[in-house]
């Protein structure tokens, strides 16, 4: 579904946000992306989804290069960075429909989505005010019903939980499991360990833009714990 | 007052930061600097022909008067430019939360951006003033220094009123859905009340006996004799009510600080569910954002009016009023205001073919794509990481600039149809609709080169944005340099004008490719 070839990003400087990143994620894994602050994380997630363009190495979505066929990837892809900016002169439905509109999405189909979701998020009385009277959660909640909205195959977040209630946060790990569950690929940025040790099933740790760790989780975990690993690789030289 | 200093220094700090950052610095300082320089010297040879004319008359004073007027109208659109309230800062919460006083925060942005109003201003208007001192005998240096101290207060006194009228603005508009929408219908009206109030004094200024109760104002007398005669009492009312206003805006100011521009909950829980082209959904996105940006319609929208109003008084009082207004105009480009009999035969003689010139020029100075893509800030994102074509990006981006051009340009069009000859009525639809087009890539190209997407307020965009001062600059000759060959073709009128309409295809064309195959790696690198 995603497979990183020998990523690099250098910045114009000639440094090195992220050097050599291979990583392959397949139908059905929910794969966690963790790291310290400026470890690459962000930088990685948005080449994946052709934010930030990238000159070494292959980004492939589904078999398709993201530098070749940008528009064909992000048929496939969903994402939701850190801080979910959107549209403030937008009322929630608005948004939802713009974003409906450039996937194609049937009415209906929005209508049964967006219903499900907002309901669940308890948002759904406020989609007709504008965004710029949303709180950080409830923007967040916003981008999260948008993410689902096309139904696609790969989902990127970053940082996802961020600004979320508990409440909202429980119905983001059921729906995520189960969009796995269903075929789905996840690939997640989080600092919340406790999280993506529960949720994952493969786990990556980058290091001042380098991979350090990458496999299934309970192969890299073993006995451990994922803090006392990470903190094991992280502060080691 | 130490934290208004501080927070100044650091506003400075990080508005040098970015000059300084910008790509392709010496093309686009290069552009500045001619524009700025073309501005100074026109508006100084204006002074320089007001000066010998009154020198001429007898008296000399009346070119102070003149000048007064200058800073009068400077005031006024500065007072319609800044009054679109300004939606609420990336940094609001952050500078609440450390601990400084509201009215410290608020003087501090307001003194930033006033700034480079003042240095505008000052660059305009001083010179008219140095070159008094220079050419009127018997006249002080002290004069300039009296002039720069008025031009300070008038500046303090539009910044005063206009942050007024804005929070006035916000307080009645908060309480409905889409306030800034409302928000940038009240700007276009101030607009139009700027375009019209400018046509008021043009025409009062064609009689001579009126126009002399031009000078009686009391504004104008209260500078005049600030400036001219160093009258005390004068520089003291100016400064009681440019300081009094201004310690008004900011308390009001202050107290609008940290609260929400818009108390609107919709008791309406019925979601409509539409289904469109992601081209339409896009437009519609552009179209909601400009006109819920005040200051973005304010600095965009005054070309499209001032098209209408001259459209109106050629229709309802006559061309040959439009043409001593344009008489008049030119008069001041002379020495004693005698403009010769051979350009006032010219005048006439091309009338019609200079008016579609004037509309084109007004159309192409300020298109909404030289900061279309600057205002997409952290919401660029969005359009990024969708399945969105670059191209449909663009279009809508064209789209809602020929919109807001466009409609105005058919009524304006319809209108001049009853009183110049259809031929040039087609011929001004059509080379206007042409630059139109060819404005909005040429600014949406240049927004591309100069992107400014890390901003604290859109103010810094629309009007401190290098893009858009580009723009202006690079529109200009874009669109004179084409209407220059109009002169010099041996051929008849039509063919004329539709080699003209050609250059503008052929133009749009380059521009098009330039845009979709250059334009495409720049907005894949933002």
């Amino acid at each position: 579904m995603l497979k990183i070839v020998n990523y690099s990003k250098a910045y114009h400087t000639g440094q090195y946000a992220v050097k050599n990143l291979n990583l392959e994620i397949k139908p059905g894994d929910l794969f966690a992306f963790i790291g310290h602050n400026g470890a690459g994380k962000s930088t990685t997630i948005k080449s994946i989804v052709g934010i930030l363009p990238f000159s070494e190495g292959e980004i492939y979505i589904d078999g398709l290069s993201i530098k070749e066929y940008p528009v064909e990837c992000k048929k496939k892809i969903a994402y939701i960075p850190d801080n979910p900016n959107l549209y403030e002169s937008l009322t929630g439905i608005q948004y939802l429909n713009f974003i409906g509109d450039v996937f194609k999405v049937a009415k209906e189909d929005r209508k049964r989505i967006i219903e499900k979701y907002a309901t669940e998020f308890e948002i759904y009385n406020d989609l007709n005010n504008l965004i710029s009277a949303y709180s950080h959660g409830m923007k967040q909640k916003l981008a999260i019903i948008s993410a689902f909205l096309h139904n696609p195959k790969l989902l990127i977040l970053d940082e996802p939980f961020v600004g979320l209630d508990p409440k909202a946060a429980f119905i983001v790990k059921k729906a995520m499991t189960e969009f796995c569950e269903n075929g789905g690929a996840i690939f997640f940025s989080t600092h919340v360990l406790e999280i993506a040790e529960k949720l994952c099933n493969k786990i990556a740790i980058i290091k001042k833009g380098q991979l350090i760790v990458t496999g299934l989780m309970d192969e890299v975990t073993k006995n451990a714990t994922l803090e006392e690993v990470f903190m094991e690789q992280t502060t080691s030289e | 007052m130490s934290n208004i200093f501080l927070l100044i220094k650091n506003y400075y700090k990080m508005f040098l930061y970015k000059l300084f950052k910008i790509k392709n610095k010496s093309f686009a300082f290069l552009i500045i600097i001619i524009f700025s320089i073309s501005f100074i010297f026109l508006f100084t040879s204006l002074s320089y022909n007001t000066i010998v004319t009154a020198k001429s008359l007898g008296i000399v004073e009346l070119a102070l008067s003149s000048f007064s007027i200058t800073i009068l109208m400077f005031m006024f659109m500065l007072v319609i430019s800044e009054s679109s309230p300004i939606r609420k800062s990336n940094d609001e919460e952050f500078l609440l939360s450390l601990p400084f006083k509201k009215s410290h925060i608020v003087a501090a942005k307001v003194l930033y951006y006033l700034t480079f109003d003042l240095v505008i201003v000052l660059f305009l208007i001083l010179p008219s003033y140095i070159l008094y001192y220079v050419l009127v005998e018997n006249v002080s240096w002290l004069l300039i220094a009296r002039a720069l101290y008025v031009i300070i207060c008038a500046t303090l006194f539009s910044t005063g009123i206009s942050g007024i009228i804005s929070s006035f603005l916000v307080k009645i508009s908060k309480k409905f859905r889409y306030s800034d929408i409302i928000n940038s219908l009240f700007s276009t009206i101030l607009v139009i009340s700027f375009v019209a109030v400018y046509f008021a004094f043009v025409f009062v200024g064609q009689d001579v006996s009126k126009a002399s109760a031009l000078y009686e104002l009391y504004p104008v007398r209260l500078f005049t004799n600030a400036i001219g005669g160093g009258d005390l009492a004068s520089l003291v009312v100016i400064t009681i009510i440019a300081m009094c206003l201004f310690i008004i805006s900011i308390l009001v100011r202050s107290n609008l600080l940290g609260k929400s521009a818009s108390t609107y909950h919709t008791k309406n829980f019925t979601l409509t569910y539409k289904e469109q082209k992601v081209q339409k959904s896009l437009y519609k996105r552009e179209l909601y954002k400009y006109f819920s940006i005040p200051i973005y319609v304010t600095n965009t929208i005054f070309g499209p009016l001032f098209m209408i109003v001259i459209a109106l008084i050629i229709t309802i009082i006559g061309k040959e009023y439009f043409i001593n207004l344009i008489e008049m105009v030119i008069s001041t480009g002379y020495e004693e205001g005698i403009v010769p009999e051979n350009i006032i035969t010219m005048i006439n003689q091309y009338f019609s073919v200079g008016l579609i010139f004037i509309l084109s020029a007004i159309l192409a100075i300020s298109p909404t794509t030289a900061s279309a893509i600057s205002l997409e800030g952290n919401e660029l994102w969005i359009l990024k990481a969708h399945p969105i074509d670059y191209k449909d990006v663009f279009m809508a981006k064209i789209l809602v600039n020929i919109t807001i051009n466009g409609f105005p340009l058919l009524l304006a069009v319809i209108l001049l149809a009853s009183r110049i000859p259809l031929v040039y009525s087609l011929f001004c639809f059509l080379i206007s609709f042409l630059v139109i087009i060819l404005s909005s890539i040429s600014g949406l190209y240049i927004n591309l080169s100069y992107p400014k997407l890390l901003w604290q307020s859109e103010q810094e965009v629309v009007k401190q944005g290098i893009a858009v001062v580009i723009t202006m600059g690079v529109n200009f000759i874009l669109v004179v340099l084409p209407m220059m060959s109009y002169f010099f073709l041996p051929f008849g009128e039509v063919l004329k004008l539709l080699v003209v309409v050609l250059v503008y295809i052929i133009l749009i064309g380059i521009s098009c490719l330039l845009l979709f195959k250059k334009g495409k790696a720049l907005y894949e690198r933002l």
